[in-house]
């Protein structure tokens, strides 16, 4: 007898073990869904960046079909045979067998996660306006499988009572405290779609106990994630790296373009202001060859020589009088260039 | 009855054993991959402020551009002048340049997204833990828990409790890893999405800059031509 006492020692050492792993696959399965949507949220801003669009529904709609009838239905179809094993065996006290069907029915919840991840993704990649045909689609699989998920975990609930009745007090605690984590898990994990509310279902899974090699799996698998995700992150910085020097180089382009033009802008403004230097000049000249031939005409020569010098005068002012209207005006268009206006300002100055 | 526990026992043992190597190489894998987290985030938070950095490049690309459209009106009106004394005078009747626009512009004020800067702040914080956690400053903790496994293993007493207590620590130990990593993957997802919406806004801001660089563009082209028939 002091021997198999001795057994149920170690037994019990292992069923500790086993519980506490336990709680480890209850956070690693929390984490499971927080790296997938990261992990989905940073594809989606890859994205944006590689300006893909959207895709029409009819293109996936064959492989969403196929989830919707034949990998999730499927899962099912083993769910149910697990549970009517576990039903035997508790019947029949084969605590080992059921153990086993605990793990197995476990990682057949895990493959229909999976699945129900994959379907959700490609939703994702769905166009706006399909969307609601889309959940006309997948409303009737996802209710079924959320209903054959609770009814799995009632009778996984009341078999790990079964179960826990051989242990000893100690497990009790480490027991409620994985029942608090667990809800934790379920109010801290972010909704996205409806199908949310399966994982969460899928991880109050609680009185499962599964063996170290489902803890280590998960967290293999986890571990994977968490390198994809370091991969994605590193790849973007260097995206974002590159860009730096295009933009670098637009900036400067734009820069030198934006100077020249002003110089040209300068150059134009100075320009008009010669043109109306000639004017007075023009006006002039043209006023002394008019005036002076008439006064000639007129035959009094001094009245000749004035008439051209006044002919003279007023073409000047004439002209004078148009070259400050002009003036004005090329100063009011370049006032709107601040250093424009600085360079006029000197200028009449 | 008795076969059923006997059964369990020589591989009781091994497994224990069994158990407490891999518990160990579980815990030592979730802390390389706490600090691969902590350096995502660091990346992460990095490549955000150069995305906003370029934002504000942009900017100011779209400002000259503006500036320089205004110019070529500008010019515009000075080759009408020059080409006849008529066409200047015609451009008194025309209506003013706007002026005030440059002015308004004169302060630029780059609003960087502000999920996007909330989500760097509580990154930045993090920046102690990554000194923690990364491989090479922690090699002095490792030592200390191979020395506490060399003890246990060498201990003939098949006596469960110490070697549960291990065990335990190395949950624990774990356990608190995974937390962390929870914490910090939700971080890491609030950056992404504040990158995401900062992407967008600069999408836009590279389409209008296209759109306009191209009708500068065109713009300066015929000024060219015009100045060359004067």
């Amino acid at each position: 007898m002091p021997l198999s006492r001795q057994n149920s020692g170690i037994y019990q050492v292992l069923r500790e073990s086993a519980l506490l792993l336990f709680q480890t696959t209850v956070s690693q399965e929390f984490l499971h869904s927080k790296v997938y949507w990261t992990t989905v949220d940073l594809k989606a801003a890859f994205r944006m960046s590689e300006d893909e669009e959207k895709v029409k529904l009819r293109r996936i709609e064959p492989a969403i079909q196929k989830f919707i009838k034949v990998a999730i239905p499927t899962d099912l179809e083993r769910l149910r045979k697990h549970q009517i094993n576990i039903e035997k065996y508790q019947r029949c006290r084969l605590w080992d067998r059921l153990h086993e069907e605990h793990i197995n029915a476990g990682r057949t919840v895990q493959q229909l996660r999976a699945n129900m991840r994959e379907m959700e993704k490609l939703c994702l990649r769905v166009r706006q306006e399909d969307i609601p045909v889309l959940q006309r689609m997948i409303n009737p699989i996802k209710e079924e499988a959320s209903t054959a998920i609770k009814d799995f975990l009632q009778l996984h609930s009341e078999s790990a009572e079964e179960l826990k009745k051989q242990l000893k007090g100690q497990e009790d605690a480490s027991l409620t405290r994985s029942a608090t984590l667990g809800q934790e898990t379920l109010y801290n994990t972010e909704v996205k779609d409806g199908s949310q509310s399966l994982i969460q279902i899928s991880s109050s899974c609680l009185p499962e106990i599964p063996q170290e090699e489902n803890a280590a799996e998960s967290w293999e698998s986890l571990e994977g994630d968490l390198i994809e995700l370091n991969q994605l992150v590193t790849e973007f910085s260097l995206l974002v790296c590159s860009q730096q020097e295009k933009i670098d180089r637009i900036e400067d382009h734009v820069n030198s373009a934006a100077a020249n033009v002003e110089e040209g802008t300068k150059n134009l403004g100075k320009a008009a202001k010669y043109k109306l230097a000639a004017l007075p000049v023009a006006g002039a000249v043209i006023g002394g060859v008019v005036g002076g031939p008439i006064g000639l005409l007129a035959g009094f020569k001094v009245a000749g020589v004035a008439a051209a010098l006044g002919g003279g005068i007023l073409g000047f002012t004439g002209g004078k009088l148009i070259q400050r209207k002009k003036q004005k005006m090329i100063e009011q268009v370049s006032s709107s260039c601040p250093e424009l206006s600085h360079q006029s300002a000197k200028k009449s100055s | 009855m008795s076969a059923v526990p006997r059964s369990y026992n020589p591989f009781a043992e091994d497994e224990e054993e069994d158990v407490l190597r891999r518990s160990a190489s579980t815990a030592d894998s979730t802390t390389r991959s706490l600090s691969l987290l902590y350096e995502s985030e660091r990346i992460g938070v990095a490549a955000s402020e150069e995305l906003v950095r370029q934002g504000e490049a942009l900017k100011r690309t779209e400002q000259m551009v503006d500036k320089m459209d205004q110019d070529l009106k500008t010019s515009q009106r000075h080759i009408n002048s020059i080409k006849s004394v008529w066409g200047g005078l015609v451009n008194y009747f025309k209506a003013k340049p706007p002026e005030s626009k440059p002015e308004q512009n004169g302060a630029p004020e780059y609003y960087a997204n502000s999920m996007l800067k909330e989500a760097m702040m509580s990154s930045k914080e993090q920046e102690s833990k990554y000194q923690e956690s990364h491989p090479n400053l922690r090699k002095l903790d490792n030592s200390d828990n191979d020395f506490n496994k060399a003890d246990l293993v060498s201990s003939v007493q098949r006596d469960a409790y110490p070697k549960n207590q291990q065990l335990r620590a190395y949950h624990q130990k774990i356990d608190t890893n995974l937390d962390e990593m929870s914490s910090g993957l939700s971080r890491l997802k609030s950056l992404a999405l504040g990158l995401q919406t900062e992407i967008e806004e600069q999408d836009d801001m590279l389409d209008r800059l296209t759109k306009k660089v191209e009708t500068l563009d065109v713009n300066i082209k015929n000024t060219d031509r015009k100045v060359r028939q004067l």
